[in-house]
This record gives structure tokens, sequence and C-alpha cells, in this order.
């Protein structure tokens, strides 16, 4: 491989490799959606093993440059962010102002040309560990749809 | 032209001379006659430098703020801010509304010798020392380049910017250059984590533009001194005007308006829409 | 070596020619020179790039390591080097001086090896400026818009010809190398050629004494709190101009694999030489003072030359139309 090649991005399908799986950085409100994500694993609910979960005290927490270090990393194809529902948040507003600023993350994504099918919300609360699985469900099939973001490297890289 | 030029000097004479304001900041010749610079007079015999006119477009609000800002200096004591007289354009005006909405200084602590331009601004001049025209041509072609873009399938909307951001080498002019970029650490100086890379690699430069754009959001008062700037010709403002737009179209908020309103990201609306949301 | 003669006619096929043997570099656009593919890509309008040549022989960003942890440890690659052999063509005569003021910086306490590499392999063919622009001031700086050095040859336009400088052995070299397209020099275009540098000279509109600056430039002069107050602090200055050359060095990537790379940086930047204990240049006229005194005093006192080459780039990009010349008339007094 050559050593001065920079990873560089795009979204083309036809760069998908064989054995290629989409990977998906998920964050995570402590309070709902986390607790939800727990439950699911606890449930022992089968859903797609492509998500990585970060955990964060609110989704307010959430500058569009966490999602966008995400998506940076080269063997990231899409982000999640998931909170309490509107009116649950533990903070009270938390999720008013994540939904605003996660709005017009999409819109400004979309006209840049980025597919904001690759940075999802939801509201997912701690009893709701099948809808986390069904979130992480859709999610990944809708990425495998669109093809990875950035191109691969050889199989033999560690990928963790 | 020369009339606004006589009354903003007849104003920074009374003000200096009489030392109600300790600095005008206005523009005043350049390097030639085409050129214009900012002009920073403390002295009531500097202020036959002042001038105004075609040339005059900077944004001058940017003196206002920031780690070495008139009103906000980290280094002056906060009861020796010194008073400030500025020579504001509208979009300069507007640019004062949100930053006051911000809370960088009070309304009081800016005496603005405003030129208006029939578009609404949500503060009143001290004094208005002058009367210009709209650039309506402007606007009208920033709003064709945005709908020409639009109409563009996704792929080649993301090539298009892609190129774009490719030509960007990180000078930050564009950032120095507007108001509301005041931030005295700024996100891409970050280092602990690295959130944006500092080489300018297309990934790391989408990082820092798209980052930039969207901590503008709901703030930008679109006086496109950014795009004026970039020595590679970057249309940053494309990005800012679409922004404003979105806001506008979603939130019914345009910025510059209102000393009063809270900022549409800085606040919200329990029936705000979850239409995007799974 | 004896002048020759380029018909004007011919230089597009002397562009493709070079493009068949050498990577070949022409101004591009109004921003930058950039590796061309044909003759039809080089634009020869009379404003220079905003961008200079230092950037094929400092790059913006450059790898200086590479690793890779993998199940043995770490491998550490070196970057393959950079010895393709290169021609700038249409180089402007003021970026084509500033190689020859930067060559003793990089060769020096530390030999930057690529810049070496790059030197070495890179030949200059300039073509002297006809029409100045209003910020132009290389005959302040001991330069002109027809100078020679740092240039292997020089193309002078005398209308329905280029008149061809061959000043370097190199330069001779390419010459015979395609010395089909050439025609030998006479007196009358020897003529002409000067009357072109004279006449391109005295369109030069703004000159700034700076004779004595290297050893009179005031460090506690009051006159830099006054004179630096439009400055925003922005790179604009730095990156553009064909001299500077701060850098910073950065680690990117992730545990596993990255790279240790270099990248410009600029001393206006608030950022710069900030360190643990503290940031010795926290204001901006202090950021702008060091920036002149390194360029008119500092750098002269260690390498006997000035760190400008008067290309006035940094004086029609400035966003708030700082004037450099105007600067040192003031700090002057």
């Amino acid at each position: 491989m050559d050593q001065n090649q920079v990873s560089v991005e795009t979204s083309d399908t036809s760069l998908r490799t064989e054995n290629w799986e989409p990977k998906i950085v998920a964050f995570l409100c402590n309070w709902c959606s986390y607790a939800g994500a727990d439950l699911a694993g606890g449930s022992r609910v089968k859903y797609p093993a492509n998500v990585r979960i970060i955990r964060v005290p609110c989704s307010a927490r959430i500058d569009p440059k966490l999602v966008l270090k995400g998506l940076e990393k080269e063997h990231v194809d899409g982000v999640i962010v998931s909170g309490c529902h509107p009116g649950d948040c533990h903070y009270t507003e938390g999720n008013y102002y994540a939904r605003r600023r996660m709005l017009m993350f999409h819109r400004l994504m979309e006209f840049i040309g980025i597919d904001s099918q690759r940075i999802r919300m939801s509201w997912v609360s701690a009893s709701e560990g099948t809808k986390w699985a069904d979130v992480v469900t859709q999610v990944v099939e809708d990425i495998r749809a669109l093809g990875p973001l950035h191109p691969r490297e050889t199989a033999n890289a560690r990928d963790h | 032209m020369q009339e606004i030029t006589d009354r903003i000097r007849e104003e920074a004479r009374r003000l200096l001379g009489e030392e109600l304001v300790d600095v005008v900041i206005g523009y005043q010749q350049g390097w030639d006659e085409t050129i214009a610079t900012p002009c920073f007079a403390v002295q009531a015999s500097q202020v036959d430098r002042l001038i105004f006119d075609e040339r005059c477009t900077y944004n001058l609000a940017r003196y206002l703020v920031g780690r070495e800002g008139y009103l906000t200096s980290r280094f002056r004591p906060a009861d020796e801010k010194p008073r400030v007289a500025l020579v504001a354009r509208p979009a300069a005006m507007r640019a004062i509304v949100g930053l006051i909405q911000e809370h960088q200084f009070k309304r009081e602590d800016v005496y603005v010798l405003g030129i208006v331009d029939g578009t609404p601004v949500g503060i009143e001049p001290d004094v208005q020392v002058g009367q210009i025209q709209e650039d309506v041509a402007k606007q009208q072609e920033i709003r064709a380049r945005i709908e020409e873009l639009e109409a563009l399938p996704a792929s080649e909307r993301w090539a298009w910017w892609r190129q774009e951001f490719t030509k960007c080498i990180r000078c930050y002019a564009c950032r120095q250059v507007c108001p509301f970029c005041y931030c005295e650490e700024c996100i891409v100086d970050e280092n602990q984590p690295q959130w944006i890379g500092s080489s300018p690699l297309p990934r790391n430069n989408t990082s820092w533009n798209v980052i930039r754009a969207f901590h503008l959001v709901g703030r930008c008062i679109n006086c496109g001194e950014c795009e004026r700037v970039c020595p590679v010709d970057i249309p940053l403002n494309l990005l800012n005007a679409k922004m404003a737009a979105e806001v506008e179209e979603v939130f019914g908020y345009v910025a510059g308006m209102d000393a009063e309103a809270v900022p549409a990201l800085a606040t919200f609306r329990v029936d705000d829409t979850d239409d995007f949301i799974m | 070596m004896q002048a020759r003669l380029l018909p004007q006619g011919k230089l597009t096929e002397l562009v493709n020619a070079l493009i068949r043997d050498y990577e070949v570099i022409a101004p591009r656009d109004e921003r930058s020179f950039a590796r061309i593919d044909s003759a039809a890509e080089m634009d020869l309008r009379d404003e220079k790039p905003a961008m200079s040549l230092k950037e094929f022989f400092f790059p913006e960003r450059e790898v200086l390591v590479s690793y890779r942890l993998g199940t043995s440890g770490v491998t550490l690659t070196e970057p393959s080097p950079d010895d393709a052999a290169r021609v700038i063509f249409a180089a402007r005569p003021c970026d084509a001086a500033a190689l020859p003021i930067l060559d003793p910086l990089f060769n020096w306490d530390y030999v930057d090896s690529s810049y070496v590499e790059r030197r070495r392999n890179t030949a200059i063919v300039s073509v002297a400026c006809d029409e100045p622009c209003d910020t132009c001031f290389c005959v302040s700086l001991g330069g002109s818009p027809a100078g020679t050095e740092g240039s292997d040859l020089l193309l002078t336009p005398l209308g329905s010809t280029y008149h061809v400088q061959i000043i370097t052995e190199r330069g001779g070299e390419l010459v015979e190398q395609y010395a089909g397209l050439f025609e030998d020099s006479d007196e009358e275009s020897e003529r002409q050629r000067a009357q072109v540098e004279a006449a391109s000279r005295s369109k030069i509109v703004k000159e700034v004494d700076i004779a004595g600056l290297d050893k009179t430039l005031d460090f506690h002069s009051p006159v830099w709190e006054t004179v630096t107050q439009q400055c925003i602090d922005c790179g604009i200055c730095t990156f553009l101009c064909p001299t500077c050359h701060c850098f910073d060095i950065q680690d990117e990537g992730s545990p596993d694999a990255g790279e240790r790379v270099r990248i410009w940086d600029a001393c206006t930047f608030y950022g710069y030489t900030k360190a643990h204990a503290g940031q010795p240049r926290p204001t901006h006229d202090r950021r702008y003072r060091q920036r002149i005194m390194h360029k008119f005093r500092y750098y002269p006192e260690n390498f006997d030359r000035t760190l400008c080459v008067g290309c006035g780039r940094c004086i029609t990009h400035c966003p708030v139309s700082i004037d450099l010349r105007q600067v040192l008339e003031a700090v002057k007094e």
C-alpha cells in the first residue's frame, strides 16, 4: 500500500468491497437511550452488531463537531444521535435544543450533498429496548443501501 | 457620498472634541483611491481621515468583540472599557444587534453612526449619518446561485462543494473577519481532542467549513465578508445565506432584527417538528 | 551564454514539449500555480496568482513519517523521495527571487532534505512582468519586473517574440534540449528587452526605501501599537507570501495508523508561540511587530537577506487593505 496515499471520501457505491459491513457510531443520552440500549442487551434482543455506542449525558451535548468527527473516521459510514422523548429529558429541555440543532445540521448536510440518511436522530426511552434494536436495524439497512462513505483499506487493517 | 463623509466627520469631531467617546472606528483612505481601510480616530485632529464612499464595505463590528475587541478585551479591566463610536453600514448594525443578543456588550456601549439603506435593522442608530442604495442585485444573485445548486443531484452537489473545499488553505480569514467568530479558543484550534484536523486535506477542510457554517446558523447576518476575503474564492456566503433561509422558513427567525429576541438555536418550541426523527 | 529568442507562436509548442519530458507547473488561474497537462491550461494573465511558488518546495502539508501498529509492533515509514524532474513555467521574477532567499534557511542548522531535493530537481522559467500591479514593489527589495535571481531562464515579452535570457547552466541545457524552437537574439532585441524592463520599472507606482532598516527597525517604537490596529490576525499575508515559512507539526490519524505532518502556520495567529508557560505575544500589535521585525531585521541579521521580495500579495489580499509599504514608512520614523 502506498504510504503516501491518504484516504479519500466518496459516497460511490462502487467502492463496496465484498465483505464490507456498514459501521455506525451512535451517541446515546445516558438517561434514556443508553439505558434503552442496555435493556436491549440485557433482554438478549438480536440486532446488528454494526453500531458502536458512545454515551453522552444528554442529546443536547451533541455538537455537530462530534458527528463530523465520527464521519471523518475512515471506517465510519453513519451516525445516530438518540435522546429522550420530548418532555422526558432528564435535564428538562436538552432534547428540544438538540432537535433544532440536528434539523439544521441535516439541512446543511443536504445542501453540501451529503446524504442526511447517514445522520439519524431517534427518541428512545429507557424502556424501549426493542425500539433501539429496530432503529439500529433500520439504519444499518439504509446505510448498506447507500454504500461506504470512505473507500476501505485491505482486510488486514486492525478494525475496532 | 460626500455628505455622508462630512456628516461622519462632524459627528466624530463633536464626539472626540467633547470627550464623549475614546475612539471613532470608521474608514480612511487606503493605498490608492479605489481602496479604503479601517480608521481608528482617537483625537479630534484625526477626524479628517474619516471617509465614506462605495469602497467602504468592511464590516467594522468585528473590532468590537473577541479577545482583543474594543468592548470585550481580555487585556483591559472591565471598568476601563473604551467608549466606542462606530461607523456602521446596515450589515454592521445587524451584527451589533446579534452581538447584543449574545450578551457581548450592551446597546449603550456603542455609539452607532449609522448608514441605512431601507432594509430592516434591529437597532436605531444614535445618529443617522447617511443613506445608501440597497444592493438588490447581490441578494438576487445569491438566491439564484443557491437555487442552481439545489437543482443538482446530491452527488454532484457534494462533488462541487468538495472541489471548493479542496481549495481551502486554512488561512482563517473568513473566521477573523466575521463579527460572530469571537470565541477566544476556536474549535479548530482545540487539539485535546483534535476535532478538526489542521492540515489542509479535503476532509479536514470540509469539516472546518461545515462547522463554521453550522456555528453561524441563526446568527449570521449575511454581510458577505467571509466570501469577500477568501483568497481562493470559495463561495462561503452561499452556505450562510442558505442556512439563514432555512432558519427563517422553519423557525420564523431572522438574525439582526430584534435585540431582545433569543437566537433561534438558543431556544425551542415544544411543538418543533419531529418529522426527521425515528 | 548567448541569449535567444522564442517566437510568440512557439510558446505553446515549447510548453507542450516540456510536458512530455517533465512535470510542468504553470499559473492555472488567478488563485494558484498548478501542474498542467497541456499548454492550454496555462493562464498568462497580468495579475499574478494569489498563491506563490513556495508550495512546490515547502508544501502546505508534508508527511514527515507514517506509522502503523501491526501485530509485531510499530512500523515507521518515511515518505518516498519527491525526485520528479520539474519545470516551473511562467514563474514571476519575484517568486523566483524568493527561493535563493529561503535556501540558507532550509540548509541551516537542520537540512530539509525534501526542500533541497525539490530545489535540485526543479528548473524555473520565468516570464518578465510588463504590467506590474499597483501593489508590486519588487524594485524596493533589489528586484525587478525582469529580475533574474532564482530563475534558470527569463523570458521577456517583446510583442511578436520573447527574449530568452539564459541565466544558469541548467537554463542553457533546457534551451539546447529544445534548440529547434529558439532563434538567436540580436542587438535590436537586446535593446528592446532593456526598454521593456525600464518601462515596467517605471510603472511601479509606490516604492519604499528600506535602506538601513535591518539596523534601525526599532522593537520599542510606540508606532507599532497604532500602525497595527487594523490587522485582524488571519494568515493571508503569511500564507500567500513567497518567503514566509513558519510551520507546525501535528500528528493525524488514530492509535493504529497515521502520519506526522508538517503544515503551514502563521506568526499572526494567536495560537502561534502559545506555550504551556503562556503566550509572549498575546496582542496582535506584538505579533504584527514580530512579523515585520523578522522579515526586515532578524532574517537579515542571520542570513544577510531581507525576507521579502516586494511581490505585494500581502497588500492586494489583506482583508482590510493594510499596506506594508505604509507600515514600513511609519515605523521608520
